[in-house]
């Protein structure tokens, strides 16, 4: 009798170490845009520096994590029949240059600390060298998201035609997405919230802002349209099969009732606070928290299921 | 009432077929036919015609319903 529901132990450990890998390649993401910000912050020599540093260097470790994690994953789906193509060159070539770059980043920045903050040199080649990083380090990424999506879809025991069956595992990958982006968005709104209470608000800070939140819920939305042009590519009229358009509506009527009364709280909260804060946090807030609790709830339908 | 059905006998009955390949031939997911099987999700008319139709078998040799009564005997 065939086995049904699961996957061999290494398949397992396979799809664990994506997942692993595939939620340090968000954060590292996200991590990318807040580094032009510091960047772009030291360069115009800000007093804050110390504190911009400091979240600088906590993404330094969710970079080595990631490389250390795609290393692995290579390793072991090469193991487990991997064929090399242009997308797994392209992460081996792009993740080798960008982990050498991450150590001249360090000495770029170190420069930057001593001759640029310190002593008022240009530094022209320490800057080139960390926006050059900054744009490898994207290539990388976008190549290593989708050597991920590759390897997940080789874990299904059986390939699925063109023009047959809806994908289950970029619908899974695509929760779990949506559970990072949904999470680093509402932390990154009730920080702001705080942190900006008693700040004088100016239209540039409204733009920065907008572009911070529309940063994070990229990755959601990328991978979301990357689904619907692999299927309109395969013909496929419908997205979701019935099931899953069971699951969505669910989850989307339970998270239209969660967000009622989580909203009023944030009312409730938030009177009395700074109105130009509040003004301009609420609907990021909104999005992420549906994004978040929406992604919740439709993975743990599939899991159950 | 309950909807229950032979869709894991079936299955078996065609040369142990898995789960995916009969998704696959009524194209819906592994997911949807493992929860309709298990009956944590009722198909629609359309879905229970192609899974008979593939068998081979009317609907009713698929599908059966009991009543809660029926159950509890």
């Amino acid at each position: 009798m065939k086995k049904e529901n699961s996957l061999p132990a290494k398949g397992q450990q396979l799809r664990v170490l994506s997942l692993i890998t595939l939620g340090l390649l968000t954060l590292s993401f996200l991590w990318l845009f807040y580094d032009i910000y510091a960047y772009l912050e030291i360069r115009g020599r800000s007093q804050d520096v110390d504190r911009l540093s400091n979240l600088l260097g906590a993404g330094y470790i969710v970079r080595v994590l990631l490389f250390v994690s795609s290393a692995i994953l290579l390793l072991k789906a090469f193991r487990r029949g991997l064929r090399t193509d242009i997308t797994v060159m392209a992460v081996i070539a792009s993740g080798v240059v960008a982990a050498i770059a991450t150590v001249f980043d360090f000495a770029a920045l170190s420069d930057i600390g001593h001759e640029y903050l310190d002593m008022g040199y240009e530094c022209a080649m320490e800057w080139t060298t960390l926006f050059l990083s900054l744009i490898i380090r994207l290539f990388f990424l976008f190549a290593l998201l989708l050597a991920i999506i590759r390897i997940m879809r080789s874990l299904a025991t059986l390939k699925v035609p063109a023009g047959k069956a809806v994908d289950e595992v970029l619908f899974e990958i695509t929760q779990y997405i949506g559970i990072i982006c949904g999470l680093a968005g509402v932390v990154f709104i009730t920080w702001s919230f705080g942190a900006l209470q008693d700040f004088q608000i100016k239209a540039w800070h409204r733009w920065l802002f907008w572009f911070y939140s529309a940063a994070i819920i990229i990755p959601y939305f990328t991978v979301n349209i990357y689904w619907v042009v692999r299927l309109a590519k395969r013909k496929i009229l419908s997205l979701y099969d019935e099931k899953q358009k069971q699951d969505i509506a669910q989850s989307g009527l339970a998270t239209w009732l969660i967000s009622i009364p989580l909203m009023i709280l944030v009312t409730v909260a938030t009177s009395g606070s700074n109105d130009s804060v509040t003004v301009i946090l609420w609907f990021p807030f909104y999005l992420f928290s549906t994004v978040l609790v929406f992604s919740v709830l439709l993975l743990v339908r599939f899991l159950k299921s | 009432m309950h909807l229950h059905n032979n869709i894991r006998k079936l299955r078996f009955d065609h040369g142990e077929m898995s789960q995916e390949e009969l998704a696959e031939s009524v194209s819906v997911t592994r997911q949807t036919i493992h929860a309709v099987e298990k009956g944590k999700f009722v198909p629609s008319t359309l879905l229970a015609f192609r899974i008979a139709r593939f068998f081979g078998k009317n609907v009713e040799e698929v599908f059966y319903v009991t009543d809660d009564l029926q159950e509890n005997q």
